[in-house]
């Protein structure tokens, strides 16, 4: 009782991936990005994520070198016992962070659109139920879920960037390539981080003999993903132009309330309908992470008491959370950094290790069998 | 047994708890327990701000006649302040029920209120994410009690009107359509300068009067929908229009629609040029004349120099005219030179740079006729 599988097929992770990463970026990339970039915005998204698909790429190729196994299994064969629990309790403090940020963004999302009177306790605490359970139910089933949630978030977004385009003005993209904004591109790379965050939680996922093709698989959904981000950015500037852009909060929203599509007068509430399907994904997938994570760590407690323990612990933090006025700020600030070394850092330094490890056990059983004869 | 059973227990006691707090009863707020907005009305009169809040009016539509209910389908609130906030408090101060901001059609403001308060009103705008995005915002000329009489009169929404109005034409490819938020992109950028429709009363009816010139985020200009041909050859969307055309001794009507609208920009020594391209597909409609009019293939083609030199005439006019009495680019051409020349633009002052542009028309037109006409042996159809 409270096992559940945690094997992803190769089509699930990319939609795991796809959600995991797109949760809340949609709705504010665009501001970031023409605040930081201007209408060189592509160009610094596109980079991002080809640095991105690079280290997720290594954490495949550190999960299919370990079959079977999670970054708690082999992590200590890499970098010793200590380190690797310092790094899973690391994660779980940062999934944590994360899970408690996206929770905020959900009420504000809920309450600024569809209940403006439900104090926040009320959406948490029937929020926080439910990702606790769906977490409880493991890795295998909340992939299984994010196909079809992903499907319909994709398709969804992707038409209504398409009529954004073609409904907007191509003077407020234009030009692609400005030589006045070319020393943009570097610093607002650094602002794409936190829309790239999300690639560690392949983390928590084993791979198994289905996974063999998971590492190019994920670095082209990484480039998918920064071309959807692309995607989603020129639409908005399209449609709202560039300064109003910068100055709207979720201008993705602003931008598609300004879309006319046939029948459908609110296009917000239509795609926040699908739009919030990724956040409550994103959620998901954060909450089955720090509970995949605790289970490893605190390997005797039961699952069911651990996901309590879990959801108590949000529900609390959430609630201080929504009382802290700047938390917007305070998420911009450290964001980059610590989602730099949950992302970046650490997996390129466990590869990097691995590696470099592997090479000199190649190396030592070369030589033992040099001396053999 | 018993744990199936706490299981449905618990299942139902969040169900119960999803239904009665966290989307009915919490939220439930019927429809009439909403202001809907339709219209603002923005004026200045005598040092104060004056809001004139035009409403859906539910009695109206739920009513059964017998009383209670007003015969006004849309009700209107006045409110008066020194600013923004006093005026908006004074109209909650008469509210009955919450704004709902949503619905807003049109924002009218009156040009006197346009010259002070435009920016002030858009950036207010931009800041309340409860307003409608697809707004139009025009302006008049008119006294807003007079536009409210008439809409009262006729049981209409002068936002809904205005917005209808601007629709219609757009379609028809005689006006062109901007949103608030196209607007307010306009004002925060390098240079400013547009066209806002200006609504007002023709003839007793609500009507497009012409065009206010916003220079530098200033209201200091008007154009007359009698003298708006040409800019409407560079703003409109889907330009169609009649040209009545004299030759050989007759009045010739044609129809002619616009296929190509090309801008391209130009810097050389330090001049900018602008080509301004434009081709079109007129079709010859009818004459002043009995039949027949012996129309040959050189009929067509001067007829089609005729009309490219009257296309010409208008566009140079418009041009000349934002140039040399307004000094104000509404036509948007800076967005064209900076695309083309960014670093050049960030460099100069285009307020500056546009009365000295230099414009090259090349308009081409593709003449054709209609079956009724016995023109050249159906050879030119």
């Amino acid at each position: 009782m409270g096992h559940y599988p945690s094997s992803v097929t190769n089509k699930q992770l990319f939609f795991l991936l796809f959600l995991a990463l797109t949760t809340y970026t949609t709705i504010d990339l665009p501001k970031i990005m023409a605040q930081s970039a201007g209408r060189i915005s592509w160009l610094p998204i596109i980079l991002a994520s080809i640095v991105f698909a690079i280290v997720a790429f290594m954490i495949c190729k550190l999960n299919a070198m370990n079959e079977g196994k999670v970054l708690f299994d082999y992590g200590k064969d890499i970098v010793g016992k200590y380190f690797n629990y310092a790094i899973c309790v690391f994660y779980i403090i940062y999934f944590t962070i994360i899970a408690v940020y996206l929770k905020t963004k959900l009420v504000g999302l809920l309450s600024a659109n569809f209940l403006p009177l439900t104090p926040p306790y009320a959406l948490l605490i029937v929020g926080i139920a439910l990702f606790g359970y769906i977490a409880y139910k493991g890795v295998t089933n909340v992939a299984r879920m994010t196909e079809i949630i992903g499907v319909a978030f994709i398709l969804v977004t992707t038409v209504l960037c398409g009529i954004m385009i073609f409904e907007g003005m191509h003077y407020n993209v234009l030009p692609l390539l400005n030589p006045l904004e070319v020393k943009n591109i570097v610093p607002a790379m650094k602002d794409t981080i936190t829309g790239f965050g999300g690639i560690e939680i392949l983390f928590i996922i084993p791979f198994t003999a289905l996974n063999k093709k998971a590492p190019r698989q994920t670095f082209r959904t990484l480039i998918i993903i920064g071309l959807f981000y692309a995607l989603i950015v020129e639409s908005t500037i399209m449609i709202l132009g560039i300064n109003n852009t910068a100055m709207f909060n979720d201008s993705f929203i602003e931008a598609i309330k300004i879309v006319e599509v046939p029948i459908i007068e609110r296009t917000d509430i239509f795609y926040l309908t699908f739009g919030l399907t990724s956040l409550f994904a994103g959620l998901f997938i954060v909450n089955v992470a720090i509970l995949e994570l605790a289970c490893k760590i605190f390997a005797k407690a039961k699952r069911s008491v651990l996901t309590i323990i879990m959801s108590i612990i949000l529900f609390i933090l959430a609630m201080i959370a929504t009382n802290i006025t700047n938390i917007q700020e305070i998420a911009k600030q450290s964001f980059p950094i610590i989602i730099a070394i949950a992302s970046l850092a650490i997996p390129v330094v466990l590869f990097t290790i691995a590696i470099i490890k592997k090479q000199a056990t190649k190396r030592r059983k070369r030589e033992m069998k040099d001396h053999e004869f | 047994m018993n744990f199936k059973k706490i299981k449905v227990f618990a299942a139902s006691l969040i169900m119960l708890y999803v239904i009665l707090f966290s989307s009915g009863c919490w939220d439930a707020l019927d429809l009439n327990e909403r202001s809907i907005v339709t219209t603002v009305l923005l004026d200045y009169n005598e040092d104060k701000i004056i809001f004139y809040i035009e409403m859906a009016n539910p009695d109206k539509a739920t009513t059964n006649g017998s009383g209670g209910g007003s015969e006004d389908k849309y009700l209107v609130v006045k409110s008066v302040g020194k600013d923004f906030v006093e005026a908006r408090n004074n109209a909650n101060e008469k509210m009955d029920k919450p704004v709902y901001l949503s619905a807003v059609r049109s924002i009218v403001m009156t040009e006197r209120f346009a010259k002070l308060h435009f920016i002030e009103y858009l950036h207010r705008f931009r800041s309340d994410e409860n307003y409608r995005k697809k707004i139009d915002t025009v302006i008049t000329r008119d006294e807003p009690e007079e536009l409210l009489k008439i809409t009262k009169e006729k049981k209409q929404s002068l936002g809904f009107v205005t917005e209808d109005i601007i629709e219609t034409l757009e379609e028809q490819g005689k006006s062109f359509k901007r949103t608030t938020m196209r607007l307010l992109e306009n004002i925060s950028a390098k240079y400013t300068g547009m066209l806002i429709p200006c609504m007002g009363i023709s003839e007793e009816e609500i009507a497009l009067v012409g065009y206010s010139v916003v220079n530098n985020n200033k209201v200091d200009g008007f154009l007359p929908v009698e003298e708006i041909e040409g800019m409407i050859l560079l703003k409109a969307e889907k330009v169609k229009t009649n040209y009545r055309l004299h030759y050989n001794d007759m009045n010739m009507t044609v129809k002619v629609t616009q296929k190509k609208r090309t801008i391209k920009a130009n810097y050389d020594n330090e001049q900018i040029s602008m080509d301004v391209n434009m081709e079109y597909k007129a079709e010859l409609l009818y004459g002043d004349k009995k039949e027949p009019y012996n129309f040959q293939e050189e009929d067509a083609k001067a007829l089609g120099e005729l009309l490219k030199e009257r296309i010409k005439e208008e566009l140079a006019e418009a041009i000349g005219r934002s140039q040399t009495e307004f000094n104000c680019d509404y036509y948007q051409f800076d967005d064209e030179f900076r695309i083309k020349y960014p670093i050049e633009f960030d460099r100069m002052d285009w307020y500056e740079e546009y009365p000295k542009i230099k414009f090259n028309y090349n308009i081409k037109v593709k003449l054709g006729t209609v079956w009724i006409m016995d023109y050249s042996n159906d050879e030119a159809k």
